[in-house]
């Protein structure tokens, strides 16, 4: 598999304070991938030395190959875009100056290009609105039209749904995903909303107290985090053969409870379990979601 | 460097607070000639052209530089603008060289305002120069040598102190202590070797007599106060405005050897250079947020 971006046990100290732990992480071309992690668990620090904001206390990364310390970097770095923390414009120029700006620190020879951006993030009509002026989702698409004015193969973003409303955060995640898609942009996107993030992500690394506890793609995700039918019976008599009809995988939790993984309608499985003199008496879905996984994950790590 | 110099100048044609200076610098000479104009004993040529590096011991021009570099560059490091430019890989000594570029190219060019309004309007009104050409150029030299060893040291304040306030807040005391240290300097090496005093002679009549002045510095620490007097841009910026240019006094303001040209234009390119420097090793190495 192709790799964007490889980071090889990097860590980042602050005086006493140990921000990251040894990272190893892998973002694949093509992929967007989610970056999850509470607060204070080392998401921007990570995002703020892969962009070449900070340098690794030891460790090393390479984006597209070159490794950080290589003058190649600079090369690589012409290849991506990122959004950390928060938009970075400036709020007396208007989203067309601030395009023109980047265009400029890019050495592009003209400013074609800029109305499609501003057209792609739907800013095309703010006219002589000055940024400042923007609400945040303006600004968010805005950062995201700077990010893309290099025509980035991997865009970082960093908290990007943060503060925005429910109409903000479905025209990020619609454009994110149309990027993906259309541009085959390699995004990797540190969030909180892990819901959201469940929504486009194909790839997560877990991230906490400054070390990755588990990367993941979203196929294997589902694997894990199947549906589950929690169910009591009246007894235990004849119980495997009854499960082994439904065709799912099933746990014995007791002699008269236990779990089915995958879908079943109540009706069904209180009919196969009655072909077999048995009486369903309570019965309860359990969809187990990224967050389950997430808090799962974190239980483990914090038992360990 | 030259697209990002052509992006800074793009930013900072959008700042309104940066066509403020311009508009009160542009005034600025006007209403020294116009003022003059109307006085008694109105000052010369040289000594207008002088203000345009210093008003005597309130280094304006430093004063207006640090506000300028602080309000253009400090928005770099609030907005997080700075951000972008080192994302898309463009080195930190680039971006640090272009920003102390940006910042001469500004001080200069306001420079260069106060020069062409000097000679379309302030020449007319208060006469020919009373100094020599080579005086002339000698002090348009230095003193555009010192509006960029301001730039250098303020462009150093702010790309390596990350907090706005507090490189404002560093950028005035620099300029402060550097006023009154020049001040301080500058009174050392004028307290006179000998003094007149009243003494009564042999026949007992009261005469006026020389005689050494005891508090008087050595030639030693005289020398290092001139030096400091030099090589400090408020210094030289006293130096270069000082009262020894009006009514037609001699460039010879200290009247033991006059200003020393050459060396204070080393000075300041030294000083252009090791802020550089200094500024390039710290802003490399500091992690930006």
């Amino acid at each position: 598999m192709e790799y964007c971006l490889t980071v090889d046990n990097v860590s980042k100290r602050y005086r006493n304070y140990l921000a990251l732990n040894g990272v190893t992480m892998r973002v694949p071309k093509g992929a967007i991938y989610g970056f999850i992690g509470k607060n204070g668990a080392g998401k921007t620090t990570l995002i703020r030395v892969i962009c070449g904001l900070q340098s690794p206390t030891s460790g090393t990364y390479s984006i597209y190959g070159a490794t950080y310390s290589s003058k190649d970097i600079y090369g690589a770095r012409r290849r991506m875009g990122a959004i950390v923390e928060s938009p970075a414009l400036y709020g007396l120029m208007t989203a067309r100056d601030n395009l023109k700006h980047q265009f400029m620190l890019l050495g592009k020879p003209s400013f074609d290009g800029i109305d499609e951006l501003l057209e792609l993030v739907d800013l095309k009509d703010t006219g002589k609105k000055l940024a400042k002026n923007f609400s945040l989702g303006m600004r968010q698409r805005l950062g995201i039209a700077i990010a893309l004015a290099s025509d980035p193969d991997f865009i970082v973003l960093d908290e990007p749904i943060n503060g925005l409303d429910p109409q903000g955060i479905v025209e990020i995640r619609e454009l994110i995903l149309k990027l993906n898609k259309e541009r085959n942009i390699t995004f990797l996107i540190s969030s909180h909303i892990l819901d959201e993030l469940s929504k486009i992500a194909t790839h997560y690394g877990f991230i906490d107290n400054g070390k990755i506890l588990k990367e993941i793609t979203s196929a294997q995700l589902n694997a894990t985090c199947q549906k589950r039918v929690l169910f009591k019976v009246d007894t235990g008599d004849n119980l495997c053969s009854a499960l082994d009809e439904t065709g799912l995988e099933y746990k014995i939790t007791s002699p008269q409870e236990g779990e089915l993984y995958g879908e079943i309608s109540i009706s069904a499985l209180s009919d196969i379990l009655k072909s077999h003199g048995i009486t369903l008496l309570k019965v309860s879905e359990s969809d187990e979601t990224l967050e389950a996984y997430y808090i799962n994950l974190l239980g483990g790590s914090q038992n360990d | 460097m030259i697209k990002l110099l052509r992006a800074n100048l793009l930013r900072i044609s959008k700042s309104v607070t940066f066509w403020i200076f311009v508009a009160l610098y542009t005034l600025y000479p006007i209403i020294i000639a116009l003022i003059e104009i109307q006085t008694y004993e109105p000052i010369t040529s040289d000594k207008m052209l002088s203000l345009n590096y210093g008003v005597e011991f309130f280094p304006m021009q430093g004063v207006i530089i640090a506000l300028l570099c602080s309000i253009l560059f400090n928005a770099d490091f609030s907005n997080g603008t700075l951000r972008n430019k080192v994302i898309i890989g463009l080195s930190r000594s680039k971006i640090y060289l272009t920003n102390l570029l940006t910042m001469i190219i500004i001080s200069l060019g306001l420079s260069v305002i106060y020069i062409i309004i000097f000679f379309a309007l302030g020449m007319p009104l208060l006469g020919k120069f009373t100094s020599s050409a080579s005086t002339i150029i000698w002090m348009i030299v230095d003193g555009s040598l010192v509006l960029m060893a301001y730039s250098a040291i303020m462009t150093l304040i702010v790309m390596t102190c990350k907090n706005p306030i507090a490189s404002l807040i560093i950028s005035a005391l620099v300029i402060t202590l550097g006023a009154l240290l020049s001040y301080y300097m500058d009174y050392i090496v004028s307290i006179p070797e000998v003094i007149t005093t009243l003494s009564e002679n042999q026949f007992g009549e009261t005469i006026w007599v020389q005689i050494p002045n005891e508090n008087a510095p050595s030639q030693a620490v005289k020398a290092f106060c001139r030096f400091v007097t030099d090589l400090l841009p408020s210094g030289q910026s006293f130096q270069l405005s000082s009262p020894g240019y009006t009514h037609g006094w001699t460039m010879d303001m200290y009247s033991r050897g006059g200003l020393h040209y050459w060396q204070m234009a080393l000075y300041s390119l030294g000083i252009i250079g090791a802020t550089s420097g200094i500024g390039i090793l710290i802003f490399k190495k500091n992690n930006i947020k």
